[in-house]
């Protein structure tokens, strides 16, 4: 079959591979209906993220059709249309039975290579760093997905194959951080990042009560977007704080919770993001961090700041602003199976809606010219679709 | 020509001085990075029928070996990194039950050969105890196996993981032979 794969830093080609076969009695494989670039992958491909090897198949956010079950799969059949969430999830253990498929204790074949860093090791995702399981990703023709009973999800007719792609990851990153803000009715949730993730994470806030949410970002097309879907948005580049202009919307009282959807290669301004951006440059630090460090400053007293963004070592953390203020931080890598059935409704009932991000529909075969589309953010790219 | 006893010897005892220089002999335990302990939500019994059955113990070793038993005798072949030969290591299995080597243990498994009573002997140990609030078995896994010891550490993780993991659902989680990195002709 065609695949996209990662044969070194910022060098990408699609080749052909062997295709996926059923290696365990619970996997499924999917034929791939439509595949998407994701920001979490520019970190390795830039070579942020240590753990790719020349060859690997990337790609973690997918959708497709079914179209070969193994021996133990009952609910999944071969023709159903799916959705699959990017972590692993076995559905039995401690973890996935408490709602927190990713950090699954049974789907990660390299859990021995991820406990140094983590302690303990997460669940598998497809087409990550190997620490993460290295698994085949979906940048492919087809796709070998495990225990396919528990991370296929059948989509509804009246949903969209664009609008499921965006369910298996940008969708579902987002509504996981806006639950972790424990959204009150009229609530104000302002959003770091009109990334995908980012614009999912405020639509999502709003499905759940939200009474405003404010979107933070530079790039015009984006904020546009944002705007669309009913949030406010704050051009960074256009006032002095962020911090202060937030404060200035919320009459001195600040957001309730912020979400921070950027991650380690986030943008800024002042003088510590020139510090960050230097110490990432001769590989001194992982992470350019000013918009994690400008969320914590933003976020009301007591209020919840929900980090979505991929983050590496940080340093210059702002703890004492957190005690200080009393903040809670949650942050996940995103619970998609737990919210599925959720999520899915509210695309239906039209409370959210992925569609705007697909910006750039392509076949594989010119996904090297995608990725750099979206990393350069060319053409209004917010995210560029796979069609192999 | 050395035999696969003196290999193993040598191995061993690689191993072992390699881990007690670098955390120190402990009376009555051995390094810390060749023991990993999980939880493992299902009761004891059924964790240590899974160490009972070679084949269930065959698929946990996964890459790193293969495993035959003949009643209580087993043969391990254990890969070797940078080498295609595999070491092979005869062992009996003796079970115990509470131990007071082990406080709170349900169940001792010890791999190990009766004829080797060296202080660098070879050793897999299993123990097993009830954890607490219900969440199954506390699975302790500890080796002083005849491979480099470096790779002692992630072998009891990964073994334990992968039982694990074959309690709970069935399965080990895998990628071989497709794993993302591709070797396929392009």
């Amino acid at each position: 079959m065609r695949a996209l794969v990662w044969n070194g830093v910022n060098d990408l080609a699609v080749e052909t591979v062997d295709d996926p076969t059923l290696l365990n009695p619970h996997d499924v494989v999917l034929r791939v209906g439509l595949t998407v670039t994701c920001g979490s992958d520019l970190h390795f491909i830039d070579g942020y993220l240590p753990g790719m090897r020349p060859g690997d198949v990337f790609g973690h956010e997918f959708m497709g059709e079914v179209v070969e079950v193994g021996s133990q799969v009952s609910r999944t059949e071969v023709g159903d249309r799916v959705t699959v969430p990017s972590f692993v999830s076995c559905g039995e253990c401690w973890y996935c039975s408490r709602g927190m498929p990713s950090l699954c204790d049974t789907t990660n074949p390299n859990a021995a290579l991820q406990q140094p860093v983590l302690g303990y090791p997460g669940g598998g995702i497809y087409g990550y760093t190997h620490p993460f399981g290295g698994y085949q990703g979906s940048h492919a023709e087809y796709v070998r997905v495990p225990f396919g009973d528990v991370n296929c999800f059948t989509v509804p007719e009246d949903v969209t194959d664009v609008q499921a792609l965006f369910a298996s990851d940008a969708l579902a990153t987002g509504y996981t951080g806006a639950v972790f803000c424990d959204v009150q009715p009229g609530d104000t949730v302002a959003v770091f990042g009109a990334g995908g993730v980012g614009l999912m994470a405020a639509a999502s806030a709003r499905a759940l009560g939200a009474g405003r949410t404010i979107v933070v970002d530079r790039f015009p097309e984006r904020l546009a977007i944002a705007r669309a879907q009913g949030s406010e948005v704050l051009d960074y580049t256009e006032v002095d704080s962020v911090q202060e202009a937030l404060r200035e919307m919320t009459g001195g009282r600040g957001p309730d919770s912020v979400v921070e959807a950027v991650g380690m290669e986030g943008h800024g301004t002042g003088v510590q993001h020139v510090v960050d951006r230097a110490k990432q440059a001769v590989r001194a630090s992982t992470d350019r961090a000013t918009p994690l460090r400008e969320a914590i400053m933003a976020c009301r007293k007591g209020g919840v700041v929900s980090v979505l963004g991929v983050y590496g070592l940080t340093d210059s953390f702002p703890m004492a602003m957190v005690t200080n203020k009393g903040l809670t931080i949650r942050s996940a890598q995103q619970f998609g199976q737990t919210h599925m059935a959720a999520m899915l409704e509210h695309v239906r009932a039209g409370r959210i809606d992925p569609t705007p991000l697909a910006t750039h529909t392509m076949p594989l075969e010119e996904s090297v010219e995608g990725y750099r589309l979206f990393k350069e953010k060319e053409d209004g790219c917010v995210r560029a679709v796979f069609r192999p | 020509m050395s035999g696969p006893r003196d290999t193993i010897t040598s191995a061993v005892r690689g191993a072992v001085q390699g881990v007690a220089g670098k955390v120190g002999e402990v009376v009555g335990r051995r390094s810390s990075g060749a023991q990993q302990t999980l939880t493992v939500g299902r009761p004891v019994d059924d964790v240590a029928a899974l160490w009972r059955d070679p084949a269930a113990v065959r698929q946990a070793l996964g890459d790193a070996g293969t495993v035959e038993a003949d009643g209580d005798r087993w043969t391990w072949r254990l890969a070797r990194p940078g080498s295609d030969d595999p070491v092979e290591w005869r062992t009996t299995l003796v079970e115990g039950g509470p131990s007071t080597a082990f406080p709170g243990s349900s169940v001792v498994l010890r791999w190990s050969d009766p004829d080797d009573g060296s202080e660098a002997a070879s050793e897999l140990v299993v123990v097993l105890r009830e954890a607490p609030q219900d969440l199954g078995t506390e699975q302790v896994v500890r080796l002083d196996l005849p491979v480099p010891d470096l790779a002692a550490g992630a072998l009891a993780l990964a073994l334990g993981y992968r039982a694990r993991a074959l309690v709970m659902t069935g399965e080990v989680p895998t990628i071989t032979p497709q794993p993302a990195g591709r070797s396929a002709d392009r």
